[in-house]
């Protein structure tokens, strides 16, 4: 396995239309990225208002959600993302 | 949330799961949410699932979303009842939505429900559906970890369901088996309708009974009934529910012995549950003989329905005591039904029996013996198969003849054997005892509903004119002893006891909520208190306000007004 901070992030937020929680979500997540891997993730940002069937295959019960594809094994975070250490932690960072 | 203030009533989307309509008066409420609680093991989920499986056969489609179990568990304990889910899936009449989260699944900040919200909502529309069963999403919200945000989220997902109109069933575990019956008591003030499974163990029998606890806008059978988990779904008898739909007793008729009937005060009654029990050879058909035999010339028709002997044996041993069964037959007034209790299940018991009722139409039936019953598979099949023949029996205005074989000769305690004991008006109980080195046969009638009887033991014979009933029975010194008053003495203490303890758990139960309700003034009272207690602190903090400023104006010079009163303090 590569070495974490070296590879590419890939990770998907699921959020819901602009209710609070989704657009705070938005805002923690980013701010963590760019101030550790600027440039080497890749955030995918999906509505689950407009795509139900993305909400289905992924099993987002849940808003918002963040799910980490890569680096592997896939986490699953959901909340503001308010806890930046654990999302850290989570994203192998800390 | 209201009753509907219209007259109109309350739309209902029946069940079609086997009695249960009947309970709910139609079935549960159309757009309104119904709350299925009960223990592990009830059959909670499968209530929900073989409501949107009878929905879906009948082109109505249903999502079941499970937040427990697999959808192929789901699917499989489907096919163990014979629903094929995959077909209905295919069909797009059903679907199967598993909802569940990653127990790895971290928690940083606050969250809701929207996506199970959006997942239903696309999935309803695609399928066209407005029936959807939730079973056990206390397991997506115990995620939350905090009370108020779970009951907060009961009632956005209960809001959100009603605001589409969706006919809802959501299985809630029951509250009292986790000991936290407050916590989840607002689920009850919540739904429209609430269902409550309950599964007990009594002489190691396992029983299940149902009950509804509330249906708003509409009334209910409030009874708990017995409820059984068959091969082919749940099953639910109504025992006394459909007692709101039986005629009343019909008039008297004559039992074929002009003895007996004063005993009975004045006979049977019409379209009633007549339960004859007693040893082997105490003489129960020969009773039930004497009955037909002599309804057969009242021109009235009986449908004998023998567990235990052919027809031929039993119109020749009549032939005994004198009754000539023949005649009745020829003129096609009497009708055997005779079989094995093994040679078919319950259900095809059942129909063979319903059938035969419908084509005969016969004014009574005799059941040869309801002991036999058993054979038929298990206790509860036979209880199933005996409450439906009776209610079917009661619905179309048919007297019941249960005969019954008592294993102990004076053991009248058993003398149903089943729990029917409720459904019986007229209690016969025949019993042998010896007296001086003889055996005596014994007759007693435990019950006569609607009728004054004789609560006398009676000493009959059977001779070769039927059933012969002696005067008053007195054992020995000339008042009744021995066995007979023994056990009705007993029967007494026992029902004494039974009373006894019902009126303590009764006094038990007002006390509890005595208390409950003492805990809520207190609790009420208390936060009145502190509410006075900070409004005299709010008034206290005004008055002082005023008063300060008060004094302020007269040190700003305000006090010319008052010169006098400053001089009288003799200071100046």
């Amino acid at each position: 396995m590569s070495q974490p901070n070296e590879s590419n992030y890939m990770l998907k937020l699921f959020i819901a239309g602009n209710e609070p929680n989704s657009v705070q979500a938005i805002q923690n997540i980013q701010s963590i990225l760019d101030s550790r891997i600027k440039d080497r993730y890749k955030l995918e940002i999906i509505d689950i208002l407009s795509d139900f069937q993305a909400a289905m295959d992924n099993g987002v019960l849940v808003t918002p959600m963040l799910i980490i594809v890569e680096p592997t094994p896939e986490t699953t975070i959901v909340g503001t993302m308010s806890d930046t250490e654990k999302i850290k932690a989570a994203l192998r960072l800390s | 949330m209201e009753i509907p203030k219209n007259k109109c009533p309350l739309s209902k989307i029946p069940t079609h799961i086997a009695g249960m309509d009947e309970i709910l008066e139609g079935g549960i409420p159309k757009n309104r949410t119904t709350i299925i609680s009960g223990g592990p093991g009830c059959g909670k989920s499968i209530f929900g699932l073989e409501f949107l499986y009878l929905g879906a056969k009948a082109g109505q489609p249903g999502i079941f979303v499970t937040f427990e179990e697999r959808a192929e568990a789901v699917k499989q304990n489907a096919l163990t009842m014979g629903w094929n889910i995959d077909t209905l899936e295919e069909q797009n009449l059903l679907f199967i939505m598993e909802a569940n989260l990653d127990p790895k699944t971290l928690i940083s900040g606050d969250f809701t429900l929207q996506g199970l919200f959006s997942i239903i909502e696309g999935k309803a529309r695609m399928m066209n559906c407005n029936r959807i069963v939730v079973d056990a999403v206390d397991i997506l919200l115990r995620m939350y970890n905090d009370y108020n945000r779970e009951r907060t989220e009961y009632y956005a997902l209960h809001d959100w369901l009603s605001k589409r109109k969706m006919t809802t069933i959501m299985t809630v575990k029951s509250a009292q088996d986790h000991g936290q019956a407050e916590r989840y008591e607002f689920l009850d003030f919540m739904a429209d309708c609430v269902i409550h499974l309950d599964q007990r163990v009594k002489d190691q029998i396992s029983t299940r009974r149902i009950r509804i606890t509330k249906y708003r806008g509409s009334s209910f059978g409030r009874n708990e009934y017995p409820y059984v988990i068959t091969e082919s779904g749940l099953s639910i008898i109504p025992i006394s529910t459909t007692g709101l739909r039986h005629k009343p007793l019909g008039d008297v008729v004559s039992s074929g012995n002009k003895r007996l009937d004063s005993i009975l005060g004045g006979g049977y009654r019409r379209s009633s549950c007549v339960l004859i029990a007693g040893i082997t050879g105490a003489g129960k058909t020969t009773l039930a003989s004497t009955f037909i035999q002599s309804a057969s010339q009242r021109d009235e028709k009986v449908l004998f329905i023998g567990f235990e002997e052919s027809e031929e044996a039993i119109v020749t041993n009549m032939l005994s005591p004198g009754i000539d069964l023949r005649p009745a037959i020829e003129r096609d007034k009497l009708r055997y039904l005779t079989a094995l209790p093994e040679a078919m299940g319950s259900e095809e018991h059942l129909m063979r029996a319903i059938n035969n009722i419908k084509s005969f139409q016969p004014d009574h039936i005799v059941l040869d013996a309801i002991s036999a019953c058993d054979r038929m598979g298990s206790r509860q099949t036979a209880f199933e198969f005996l409450i439906r023949l009776l209610n079917f029996c009661k619905e179309n205005d048919v007297t019941c003849f249960l005969l019954n074989q008592t294993t102990q000769s004076m053991d009248i305690h058993q003398i149903s054997g089943m729990e029917i004991s409720s459904m019986v008006d007229t209690a016969l109980f025949l019993g042998m005892v010896e007296v001086g080195g003889e055996i005596n046969r014994m007759l007693l009638v435990l019950k006569s509903r609607g009728l004054s009887h004789s609560n006398q033991y009676r000493e009959y014979m059977i001779t070769n004119k039927g059933i012969e009933l002696m005067d008053i029975y007195v054992g020995e010194g000339g008042v009744l002893t021995g066995a007979a008053r023994q056990e009705q003495e007993a029967k007494e203490a026992a029902n004494q006891r039974m009373r006894e303890h019902q009126i303590l758990k009764k006094k038990h139960e007002l006390s509890h909520k005595e208390a409950a309700k003492q805990a809520k003034l207190a609790a009420l009272q208390a936060e009145i208190d502190m509410n006075k207690a900070e409004l005299e602190a709010l008034m206290e903090e005004e008055n002082i306000w005023h008063h300060g400023r008060e004094i302020r104006g007269h040190l700003r010079g305000k006090s010319k007004d008052n010169n006098i009163s400053i001089s009288d303090d003799g200071r100046f």
